[in-house]
Parts: C-alpha cells; sequence; structure tokens
C-alpha cells in the first residue's frame, strides 16, 4: 500500500458525531441529529469522535433517545466522546455510551437531577464509576470539573495542556483507526458483557472470540509484524 | 530449567517468576506456573508472586510463538492461560501480585487473577493485545472491567494504553503503591502479614468477594 493511499484510508475512517444541545434548542432537534448521525455513518468508520456539549434533555422523546443511546453504545468501532465546555444531561449521557471520553481544560459535567436521566443512563454511569460516588451525581445534580471527573471515572482521561479535547480525540481516532477492526469489536463486546455475565460464561466468550479473531489476517498480521519488528498494516472492513 | 521456583518459609509461599528477559509466557513456562500454584502446601497462609528478572514482572505471551503455532494448539494455549490465571482465584490463601516493572498482556492477566496487586512507581501496565490484532483471551477482559468498571477497562482495553504505578493506583488497577524497586519487598512482608491472619476467614471472604461480581449474586450472601 502506498503512503498517499494510507493517508487517504486513515482520513475517511474517522467519524465525527455531534451532540450539542446549545440553550433554547429544540431538544428533539438533538435527537434527530443523533439519529441521522447514527443512520448515515459510513460503513467504512473504524474510529468515531463525538463531541458533546451543553444539554439538557430529550424531552418527550426520550424513549426514542433511549434507543438511539443504545446504538451508540453498541457500535462496534471505537468511541471517543469529547468534553471541551458544558456536558449536561444528554450530553453527558451520550458520553457515557462512549469507549474513552477526554475532558478539555474548561469541562463541567452533571446530570441535572432535575429531571431523570435518559434511558440507559443511570446503568451506565454506575458501570462507569462505581456505586461509591454515582448517587451522589444522579440524586444531588452537582457539576464537577474534568479533573473531578476523572478522580470518578466520568472521564478517562484529560487532554494535555494546550490542547482542546477534541483535538486529542481526533488524535486518538486517528490511531485506533489503523489497529485491526474485528480485535476492537470482539474487546469491547466482551467488555460491555463483563458487567453483566456470569464469569463462567464471560471464559467462554474470550476463548470463542479469541479463536475467531486468531484466524483472521489481521491478527496474523498483528503477531507476524510484531515479531519481525515492524509496523502492522491491519485492513479495514466492510 | 523452568524459570519458575517455588519458596515455602514458614507460613508464606513465594511463587518467582524468572526466565529472562521477560518471563515470557511460552506453554512450558505457564504449565510450570500452574504446577507451583498447585504444589503450593496445604498450611500456607499466602501466596506471593514475584519476579527474579529486573525490571520485569511479565511481559505477556510469546509472540513468535503465537505467530507460527496451528490455531487449534494456540487454542490450547489460551485455555492453559485461562486454568493457569484461573489457579490463582481458585486457591483458597490470598494471592499477592508484587509488580515492580513492566506487567504487560498475560502478565497483567495474571496479575489481575490474584487477590492485591502491589506496583512500584516505576511499573508499567497495560493490555496491549488489541494493537496486535488479538484479544486478551485468558480472562482478563472481564477482570479488569470487575476491577475497575467499565469507564478504564474499555479505554485501556481498546487503546492498549500503557499506565504507571501511580496511575494503576488511581483508577484502582492496583492498591498498593510502593516507591520504585521496592514492590517485591513490599508485597512479602503483606504476605507475612496475611499469613498471620484466620485462614479459614480469609478464604470465606476471597469467595464471597469473588463471587460478589456475579450477575446472582444478592446481598448477604
Amino acid at each position: 500500500m502506498t503512503p498517499a493511499a494510507q493517508r487517504v484510508e486513515r482520513g475517511d475512517a474517522v467519524a465525527r458525531l455531534a451532540v450539542a444541545l446549545p440553550a433554547g434548542s429544540d431538544p428533539d432537534a438533538a435527537v434527530d441529529a443523533l439519529a441521522t448521525g447514527l443512520d448515515t455513518l459510513p460503513r467504512h468508520t473504524r474510529a468515531l469522535v463525538v463531541t458533546v456539549s451543553d444539554g439538557v434533555g430529550a424531552g418527550p422523546r426520550a424513549g426514542r433517545c433511549g434507543e438511539l443511546l443504545d446504538r451508540l453504545e453498541a457500535l462496534p468501532m471505537p468511541t471517543v466522546a469529547a468534553v471541551d465546555g458544558a456536558c449536561h444531561g444528554l450530553a453527558l449521557a451520550a458520553a457515557l455510551c462512549c469507549d474513552v471520553r477526554i475532558a478539555g481544560a474548561a469541562a463541567t459535567l452533571s446530570l441535572p437531577a432535575a429531571r431523570p436521566p435518559d434511558p440507559g443512563t443511570v446503568t451506565r454511569l454506575v458501570r462507569a464509576t462505581g456505586q461509591g460516588v454515582a448517587r451522589d451525581l444522579l440524586l444531588t445534580g452537582r457539576t464537577v470539573t474534568g479533573e473531578e471527573a476523572l478522580c470518578w471515572g466520568l472521564v478517562t482521561r484529560l487532554a494535555p495542556d494546550g490542547v482542546t479535547a477534541a483535538a486529542a480525540a481526533s488524535t486518538l481516532a486517528a490511531e485506533l483507526a489503523t489497529l485491526s477492526p474485528e480485535a476492537l469489536a470482539a474487546t469491547k463486546r466482551l467488555a460491555l458483557a463483563a458487567a453483566a455475565d456470569a464469569f463462567a460464561d464471560g471464559l467462554a466468550a474470550e476463548l470463542a472470540l479469541w479463536r475467531e479473531v486468531r484466524a483472521g489476517a489481521n491478527a496474523q498480521e498483528g503477531l507476524s509484524a510484531f515479531a519481525d519488528k515492524r509496523p502492522p498494516v491491519f485492513r479495514g472492513g466492510g | 530449567m523452568s524459570g519458575v521456583a517455588l519458596h515455602v518459609g514458614g507460613a508464606v509461599a513465594e511463587l518467582e517468576l524468572g526466565a529472562p528477559p521477560v518471563n515470557a509466557f511460552t506453554p512450558a513456562f505457564l504449565q510450570a506456573v500452574g504446577s507451583a500454584v498447585a504444589a503450593v502446601p496445604a498450611e500456607v497462609g499466602a501466596l506471593v508472586v514475584t519476579s527474579s528478572v529486573p525490571r520485569v514482572f511479565a511481559a505477556g505471551g510469546d509472540i513468535g510463538y503465537m505467530a507460527r503455532a496451528e490455531l487449534a494448539e494456540q487454542t490450547r494455549y489460551v485455555q492453559l492461560c485461562q486454568d493457569v490465571y484461573g489457579a490463582f482465584e481458585r486457591i483458597a490463601v490470598p494471592t499477592v501480585a508484587a509488580i515492580d516493572g513492566a506487567c504487560l498482556g498475560g502478565g497483567l492477566e495474571l496479575a489481575l487473577a490474584c487477590d492485591v496487586r502491589v506496583v512500584a512507581e516505576n511499573a508499567r501496565l497495560g493490555l496491549p493485545e488489541a494493537t496486535l490484532g488479538i484479544l486478551a483471551g485468558g480472562g482478563a477482559i472481564h477482570r479488569l472491567v470487575r476491577a475497575v468498571g467499565q469507564a478504564p477497562a474499555r479505554d485501556l482495553l481498546l487503546s492498549g494504553r500503557r499506565v504507571t504505578g501511580a496511575e494503576a493506583v488511581r483508577i484502582g488497577l492496583a492498591s498498593r503503591l510502593t516507591a520504585a524497586g521496592e514492590a517485591t519487598s513490599a508485597g512479602r512482608a503483606l504476605a507475612a502479614t496475611l499469613a498471620g491472619l484466620d485462614p479459614d476467614a480469609l478464604g470465606a471472604v476471597k469467595a464471597q468477594a469473588w463471587g460478589a461480581s456475579e450477575p446472582c449474586a444478592a446481598p448477604g450472601t
């Protein structure tokens, strides 16, 4: 593969999605935008950046919103949420569906207690942070900074000094987009299931998916490249 | 020469990994680890896992072997990994991993099956499998999620990122931090303390704590 072709493929492989509810905007419009984004995600997407901002709620269409959040969480490719400013209610609910959450210097996060969180959000929050801090966030509606959010597991990384979360997320997504799609998809599926399944079933699933992934060309490429001390070139699917 | 030694002194057993340069988990090495756990005498009250290789706990699977071996053979190898790591959970006495250096891939899978992880500031921990086009199939995906929750787990698993000893303690991947180079002595001291406690009580608590993450777990059981 030529370097130019690699560059093009890598550029196309990262998709972007915005979940934004500026003050005074129609919450249904944000839900529609999320639906459109998920419906039009290119088939060859290998990593997704989700920028989340403002908030609060999905209004009367909360049920539909819950389905969309489930779809966002279940996407097979890695998802990276970028939090650069206010991130409340639905914006944080969407971020909690992502695999990596990066906070910028000005990030503030909350799930306002005045309204019920969007469907699935309570479970996702507890599974992300544990009960220790989740019920405080849920019941008091308190707002936390990026650094507090990192301590609690509400985000998983802080953007480096002088770098926005959006830029840090793009950098990470570009790296993730070069990895083996089937290895990432299997790992993600197992990790999501690990919150609720019986351990013996989980071990059986890890072995079965390990075998399935190892049988593919990308696994052979990754192991051979490591043994040969050269960078691997993984092929995208779809 | 298996590269694995089991030292029994008083009430503490020490399983020492010693296969330079990186304690790579070849099938033979893993078999030796499993045999050593099975050979821990019944009167021992705690087991500590250490490494005699400087700056390395264990760097994980033997990639050269994995690149060459037949699929059926490798699947048996991953099953062996699950069995050997699980032995550190199934043994009734508390298990302590003393991590003074690189603890990657299978090395971290083994450490995650232990009850306590003591890490030095200069330790480096990670599961790089996804960056190699494979996955951590020895039970680490489930053990990591149960140890630290979804938030750090999916980040670490999908990016293959390595964390320092200090970050490992912050996210709950390890629970005790020491100065550089002092995890082994701290791990031995902890094992000696645990070995002085009531073994029946520790065994019961260990089993109950492990079971608490099962979906059927009910409060008070």
